[in-house]
């Protein structure tokens, strides 16, 4: 069963459209990313189920009950933002109590209780009676995540909540925040602009573009198949080379604009111009070899690989390499990738 | 030259002001207020606390400032709020227009509420029609005046005080809230209130000490008798709360005719006192 439906959602600021008509479903208990790069309207849409903003059109339901033009307060969801939005004048336990006594779930002790739980759940029951600014920066997002999971809301909107911790937390968080769903099976729905958070937390990724759905599936989905050229630039962060589509003695292969071929695998089916996808951890480079030839442009270490940026048909081509490959500036060097691996997209 | 000189250097013109203007006469009032013709004494402070006459006026001058401290809290902190919240075109006007009544002229502001509030004003006149009141009604030489007039001048000072406390709430921690379950004016309380104390209190504070002191218009609004401390100070021509204060307790108070003569009625310590220290402006016109 749906647990949250959005029809049709339309929203405009002033002039300017932001979302054009979005449909998503979320299932219950599911964990659902929305990812895109930022102003395309992804927190826009989170606030809407928040019932922070306003529609301009369309319809939002939470287990069956249109909720629209319901506040905020009326809808039984929680809301972990990206700036934590701890009450400075409250000390921990109090934060994380604030959501039921406002609510009015429970007496004290219960409430108590159920503080205590989310509070161990984030591992900070110590700090029960510190003040937010005492905490460093992980751990006030931790109290931000307690606050969040303890009324047990219907949905859980997470803004962003991993993008202002550094790289070593944020690990460690993305395990913590996948245990938390698995053990509560809350339904969540997470924005991100980072496709590898998004990749390794959802059970289905919603990816945003320009105030529309470009793709929605599994990650899997969506880091093998990406849909459209935005798809696959921005999962993966593909290389994308303008190319036609020439029949080859071993079935097609697409013609660069400086002649070369590449060649792909034999029931591909698109025709005409078309987008090349070519992933950047999938490519290899040689000295020799059949196959298109590139030449090096630079070179950037980046201590457990390189990445060398290369030419092709004048398009700069992005590959990741182990460590100990060494090519020198201008150098040619060949291409090679698995036709299998290579994704045509219609242009 | 190490640090400490140079700040120190860089402080003394504005301690020197201070001690020149502020402290010196303040201290020699002190010493006044305690000096009698046979060395020192506290009799004026005696005096004073004895007279029902004096503390009369203490006790008014402390109502009516606290009256107005609350009116003006509890106008400027909704206001503050809007203000805080609107866009920074909207913003700009609103700071203009609470701000207008301190850059108009008191005198220039006196007859404006005159025009409103005197007996054919437009204001009692409203009231009359609607027969809310009856005819004798009038707002002008009262103490509603007083605090009328008193609230608008002071308005700014709050307004502004927890404007600026405000505007550093993150305007999240009220989405947030929104987000637990508080209604508007729950998260109001639960969160804008409690995080906006420190400007409420620091334009509660001089919205008092000011009222205290400042009764220009309270003076022209009602034009009898001594109406508070800050009154008298005021006619004699030092606008200060601190002199004034002292000025009362050292027993030293020239008294406003209830006649309304303008003539003045002086104590034998004030006269002394003004012709040591050369204070020659007496008189109000």
């Amino acid at each position: 069963m749906a647990n949250v439906r959005l029809s049709a959602i339309k929203k405009s600021f002033g002039k300017t459209d932001v979302l054009h008509g979005i449909s998503l479903e979320v299932a219950s208990g599911e964990f659902v990313s929305l990812l895109g790069a930022s102003g395309c309207g992804k927190t826009t849409l989170l606030r809407i189920v928040a019932g922070l903003e306003s529609v301009t059109a369309g319809s939002v339901e939470i287990e069956g009950v249109e909720v629209t033009r319901l506040p905020p307060e009326k809808r039984d969801i929680a809301m972990m933002f990206q700036s934590y939005a701890l009450l400075p004048h409250l000390d921990v336990a109090e934060n994380v109590r604030f959501p039921l006594r406002m609510r009015g779930i429970g007496g004290r002790e219960e409430q108590a209780e159920k503080v205590k739980a989310a509070l161990e759940t984030v591992q900070l029951e110590h700090f029960a009676d510190r003040r937010p600014r005492q905490l460093s920066g992980g751990q006030q997002q931790r109290v931000a995540l307690a606050r969040a999971i303890v009324s047990r809301p219907k949905v859980l909107l997470l803004d962003e909540p991993l993008s202002n911790l550094d790289a070593r937390l944020r690990e460690d968080m993305q395990v913590e925040l996948i245990e938390i769903h698995q053990r509560l099976g809350l339904t969540t729905i997470f924005v991100t602009h980072d496709q590898e958070e998004a990749l390794s937390l959802s059970d289905r990724v919603v990816l945003l573009n320009a105030g529309k759905i470009e793709q929605e599936g599994t990650p899997a989905e969506i880091y093998s198949q990406p849909a459209t050229g935005f798809a696959s630039n921005f999962i993966g962060s593909a290389n994308l080379l303008p190319a036609d589509i020439v029949a080859g003695d071993a079935g097609p292969m697409a013609k660069f604009s400086d002649g070369q071929t590449l060649q792909l695998g034999p029931d591909e089916r698109v025709r005409g111009p078309v987008s090349i996808a070519l992933r950047q951890e999938d490519l290899s480079l040689s000295a020799t070899g059949d196959g298109p030839k590139a030449k090096v442009r630079t070179r950037v270490f980046l201590g457990a690989r390189n990445r060398y940026v290369l030419s092709l048909a004048g398009e700069p081509l992005r590959a990741l390499t182990a460590n100990d490959v060494e090519f020198s500036n201008g150098q040619s060097v060949t291409l090679s990738i698995d036709p299998q691996r290579v994704r045509v997209l219609p242009r | 030259m190490n640090d400490r000189t140079e700040s120190l250097l860089l402080a003394l013109p504005g301690l020197l002001l201070l001690v020149l203007a502020f402290f010196l006469p303040i201290g020699q009032m002190l010493v006044l207020s305690i000096s009698g013709p046979d060395g020192p004494t506290l009799s004026h402070f005696a005096r004073f606390l004895s007279d029902p006459f004096y503390l009369g006026i203490l006790w008014r001058t402390v109502r009516l400032s606290l009256l107005i401290t609350v009116i003006c809290a509890l106008i400027g902190f909704p206001l503050a709020y809007i203000m805080a919240r609107v866009g920074p075109r909207l913003r700009l006007w609103l700071v203009v227009m609470v701000i207008l009544p301190l850059m108009t002229s008191v005198v220039v502001r006196t007859f404006g509420w005159m025009v409103l509030l005197s007996r054919s004003g437009l204001i009692p006149e409203l009231l009359r029609d609607m027969g809310l009141v009856g005819r004798s009604f009038a707002l002008m030489q009262t103490e509603a005046a007083i605090v009328i007039g008193m609230v608008q001048v002071l308005l700014p000072f709050m307004t502004l005080s927890i404007l600026g406390v405000i505007t550093r709430i993150d305007g999240r921690l009220e989405e947030a809230a929104r987000t637990m379950g508080c209604s508007f004016l729950q998260s109001f309380r639960t969160v804008v209130l409690p995080l906006s104390l420190p400007g409420i209190v620091a334009g509660s504070l001089l919205c008092f000490t000011l009222s205290t002191s400042l009764v220009c218009d309270a003076q022209s609004a009602r034009r009898h008798a001594n109406t508070s401390v800050g009154g008298i100070d005021l006619q004699i021509g030092y606008p200060n709360a601190g002199l004034a204060v002292c000025c009362s307790t050292g027993g030293h108070i020239i008294r406003w005719h209830p006649a309304g003569t303008g003539a003045l009625y002086q104590d034998d310590g004030l006269q002394q006192w003004l012709s040591q220290s050369r204070h020659g402006c007496v008189r109000l016109p």
